[in-house]
């Protein structure tokens, strides 16, 4: 407002201008609300990202790519020689080629970087210690990544359409192949942060660099495989197979639940020693063999799956699926630190409920052991119980459950036993050396050495006296054989064998479980007197609140940089 | 407003093991507001693993610390509003400017809106970092660097500052400068808790010192304090005389309380260990004038920082 005492009022401005104006705060204000809910490692890491030469000469490089491969496109097209109803497809594959390269390779590789930089510049414990939660920084760095896919597909999106315009190539098939490409590389940027957590020395980051890169290189190409197969097997139409839309489904799940545990997984090992970093990776460990386990039953369930007529490959490839996934489980549990800060012990819970409930998601691997053990069991076993005497009749007559009991059984034996005595070595190796997940895969792997390829070398040594090819005993603690020989040979007992073997192992770490559990109800040592901290019951001081009155007081010299 | 009686850090009984490594070992000390207390031991003496405790990157064996009276053990995120850490080795982003680092701090710190901004601006008007705002942080000097390690610890304005090295690698100028921003720091309320090797620079800073080697604290308490603790075993005087040197060294050498007496540099210098406070000083000078002796220059020199360092270690190391 002009003061008209002051002097001679301005010429009001334009009404068109004042708007404008009015329009330019909102969009201000509106930018600055929205800047402020952001997530500060996604601001931080997208100003960063977006200015680095790596996104800059890969973003370009991607540009000229798609332009090359219009440009032969459409050479290709105004030849008459050249006729294809089916041109877009190809077109389509070109660009998803060219695409899935930054978003499969680059961006989760640059991801894995980003995370490592922080370890080996120094700027995590900096950033560890403001107000930032680990799971800040993980959906930070993992937001910084779809954002730069976002900038990937809003370049490419008039190439894709420009596919559908020459026909060939149906819009399902177009939002199947992205989805496909779009999915593995948020699954792989999870992947490399969590990767990048698992070591801090440097040989032990180039060395998982390395077989990050190339397992990026296998999913380029199998993700390319997989879009390439469905179109041109569909013709460009990926509606055409029922199957292929429970087996992109269960994919998806699949991968969304592992995705999740994964950010579990590196959530817990960017926290510090006094959180918990156990119970909610835990709990997100229970959610794909649910699924594995939901899967199985709607593929076996008539009217609702698919009619795949494959029940024993199925059931065994599932059960292998969730047995690798406990065996991944009892990896990740026994590299566990056991270290329980005497924060952690006071929030446990005390009541009966939180006590049978929550007690196997709190820290400590044998806790964690028994946690296996039981998550495996109680998930598979009631769920087969529950089939065998209530299925009705089209489902029962292809479900064999002695079968299956059997084969669940034998998967539980060995999760016993080699978890058993991996957990009851590390458990003795912890009060000599710092025990971490790299120790935790050598003890399994000097087990499986040991366990697995040790009898067959004795085997073929001893040929003579075993025939080679079958089943032995000594092959008992290998899975594969054994579980080949429970399928093949429903007569045979090496179940019962596993059984005895396990029942040991179970029962020599119950008691360092209870030690365990004891260790979490006993609090600490006792604090020192505290100090009389009227501070406690007041929020922080407002921030620059003297600002608020204009002191800002004398700067230093202002001097001058390098 | 900062209550100044209360206490903004407190240490009591930490121990922090490494193995058989006892890297601090028993130690308890306070730290006001407005206070700026010195941490001084040799290398590998606890120093950064008692100011890691601080700063809750580390957690101790047994004891504890509290920060505005929250404990580092139990309420370490209410610690971590309350403190800023500055440590001896950092890095900054490659790719972001001044202002986008410090905005960034801003926001990890929660801080929102006008807030933010106000913070951000009074950071760089404070640590002088102004003129370089557009810079991107690779490409300051080590004092500007410094200077934003600085302006990075004290965005959200936190009542405590632990501070590990922060003059190490500094020019002479851009020390003075850093000295002073501390000074009025603690002006502003703060409390610092600041590490050094270069004891010139906490003598002029600092209101306390704590001395620390192989983790056991050797003294603290304000630096006049400990010197008057180390000046009860004597002082070294240095008297300039006109002339009659040789019967001043016999005066003296006779004379009780009195040892070492040895010539200066120059001919009418002399030095000596003196046992006793100062006004037997004073006693002693009117005595050497009533002998006749023409003194020109009696001056007792105190103890330096570096002096009170070295006689309250031994060199230990672990």
């Amino acid at each position: 407002m002009t003061n008209p005492a002051r002097g001679p009022a301005a010429p009001p401005p334009a009404a068109d201008t004042s708007s404008n104006q009015a329009a330019e705060g909102r969009w201000q204000r509106w930018e600055a609300a929205l800047s402020d809910r952001l997530n500060p490692i996604l601001v931080k890491e997208a100003r960063q990202g977006l200015k680095s030469r790596l996104f800059v000469f890969t973003f370009f490089a991607a540009l000229l790519f798609a332009w090359g491969w219009s440009v032969l496109g459409v050479a290709l097209l105004v030849d008459p020689a050249y006729e294809d109803s089916r041109a877009g497809l190809g077109m389509f594959l070109g660009y998803c080629a060219i695409l899935a390269f930054p978003l499969l390779v680059v961006g989760p590789q640059a991801a894995y970087r980003s995370m490592v930089n922080e370890w080996e510049d120094a700027t995590y414990e900096l950033m560890s210690i403001t107000s930032l939660e680990a799971g800040h920084i993980v959906r930070g760095k993992l937001g910084s990544a779809l954002l730069q896919m976002m900038l990937y597909a809003a370049v490419f999106l008039p190439c894709i359409g420009f596919t559908y315009l020459l026909g060939g190539v149906s819009l399902l098939s177009i939002a199947v192949g992205l989805v496909a490409i779009f999915a593995g590389s948020v699954f792989a940027t999870q992947l490399g942060l969590c990767l990048a957590t698992m070591s801090r020395n440097r040989g032990g980051q180039m060395l998982l660099s390395v077989l990050f890169l190339v397992a990026l290189l296998g999913l380029y190409w199998m993700v390319l495989l997989f879009v390439g197969v469905l179109l041109l097997e569909g013709g460009g139409n990926a509606a055409s197979s029922p199957e292929l839309w429970y087996g992109l489904f269960v994919t998806l799940t699949l991968l969304a639940s592992y995705g999740y545990a994964l950010y579990q997984l590196t959530r817990s090992r960017l926290l510090f020693p006094s959180e918990n970093r156990t119970t909610a990776l835990r709990l997100a460990l229970l959610v794909p063999p649910a699924l594995w386990l939901a899967a199985w039953l709607a593929a076996m369930t008539p009217g609702f799956g698919p009619q795949l007529g494959m029940d024993d490959e199925l059931t065994l490839f599932i059960f292998s699926a969730f047995f690798i996934h406990w065996a991944a489980v009892l990896l990740i549990i026994g590299g566990e630190s056991g270290e329980i800060s005497q924060r952690m012990r006071r929030r446990v819970p005390r009541s009966v409920l939180g006590r049978l409930f929550g007690l196997w998601l709190l820290p400590g691997p044998r806790l964690g052991y028994f946690y296996v053990l039981l998550s495996y069991a109680g998930m598979i076993f009631p769920w087969l119980l529950v089939l065998w005497y209530t299925l009705p009749s089209p489902f029962s007559a292809r479900f064999r459950p002695a079968e299956w009991v059997r084969l669940a059984g034998a998967f539980w034996c060995y999760l016993a036993i080699y978890g058993g005595i991996a957990t009851w070595l590390l458990a003795w190796l912890r009060r000599r050396v710092v025990v971490n997940m790299m120790l935790a895969a050598a003890v399994i792997s000097l087990q499986v050495v040991v366990f697995c390829i040790v009898p067959l070398f004795v085997e073929v040594i001893t040929a003579s006296g075993i025939p080679f090819g079958q089943y032995s005993p000594i092959h008992l603690l290998n899975p594969i054989i054994t579980i080949d020989e429970l399928m093949a040979n429903p007569a045979g007992g090496p179940e019962y064998w596993l059984m005895v073997l396990a029942l040991p192992t179970v029962v020599v770490n119950v008691p360092g479980a209870y030690r365990e559990m004891v260790l979490l109800y006993r609090t600490g040592p006792a604090q020192q007197p505290e100090p009389e901290a009227a501070a406690k019951e007041q929020p922080p001081e407002h921030p620059f609140a003297d600002l608020a009155a204009g002191t800002l007081p004398s700067s230093t010299a202002q001097s001058s940089s390098s | 407003m900062i209550d100044r009686s209360q206490p903004a850090i407190e240490v009591y009984n930490l121990h922090r093991f490494f193995g058989r490594v006892r890297a601090v070992d028993d130690i308890s000390f306070q730290v006001y507001p407005g206070q700026v207390f010195g941490f001084i031991g040799p290398n590998g003496a606890g120093k950064t693993t008692t100011m890691r405790i601080l700063a809750t990157l580390d957690q101790p064996s047994y004891g504890n610390a509290y920060v505005a009276g929250f404990s580092v053990v139990e309420d370490p995120d209410q610690v971590r509003l309350r403190l800023g850490f500055m440590p001896d080795y950092f890095n900054t982003y490659p790719y972001v400017n001044v202002v986008e680092y410090l905005d960034f701090y801003a926001r990890a710190y929660g801080l929102r809106g006008n807030q933010r901004r106000r913070a951000v601006e009074f950071t760089m008007h404070f640590t002088g970092l102004e003129p370089l705002a557009d810079k991107p942080t690779r490409a300051l000097s080590k004092g500007m660097k410094q200077r934003l390690c600085l302006g990075r610890a004290m965005i959200h304005d936190p009542l405590v500052l632990v501070l590990d090295e922060p003059a190490a690698g500094l020019d002479p100028r851009a020390r003075i400068e850093l000295r002073q921003m501390i000074r009025r720091l603690a002006q502003r309320g703060k409390a610092v808790f600041i590490s050094s090797h270069i004891l010139t620079e906490l003598a002029e800073i600092c209101d306390a010192v704590g001395v620390i080697e192989a983790g056991k604290l050797r003294a603290q308490g304000p630096v006049e304090h400990i010197r008057r603790q180390l000046a009860r075993g004597g002082a070294t005087v240095q008297v300039e005389l006109l002339d009659q040197v040789e019967q001043a060294v016999r005066w003296l050498e006779q004379h009780p309380g009195v040892s070492q007496v040895e010539r200066g540099q120059q001919e009418n210098m002399l030095t000596f260990q003196h046992e006793g406070d100062a006004s037997e000083r004073a006693e002693l000078l009117r005595q050497m004038v009533q002998a006749g002796l023409p003194v020109v220059g009696f001056s007792a020199k105190g103890h330096t920082l570096e002096d009170l360092f070295l006689a309250l270690t031994e060199g230990n190391v672990q």
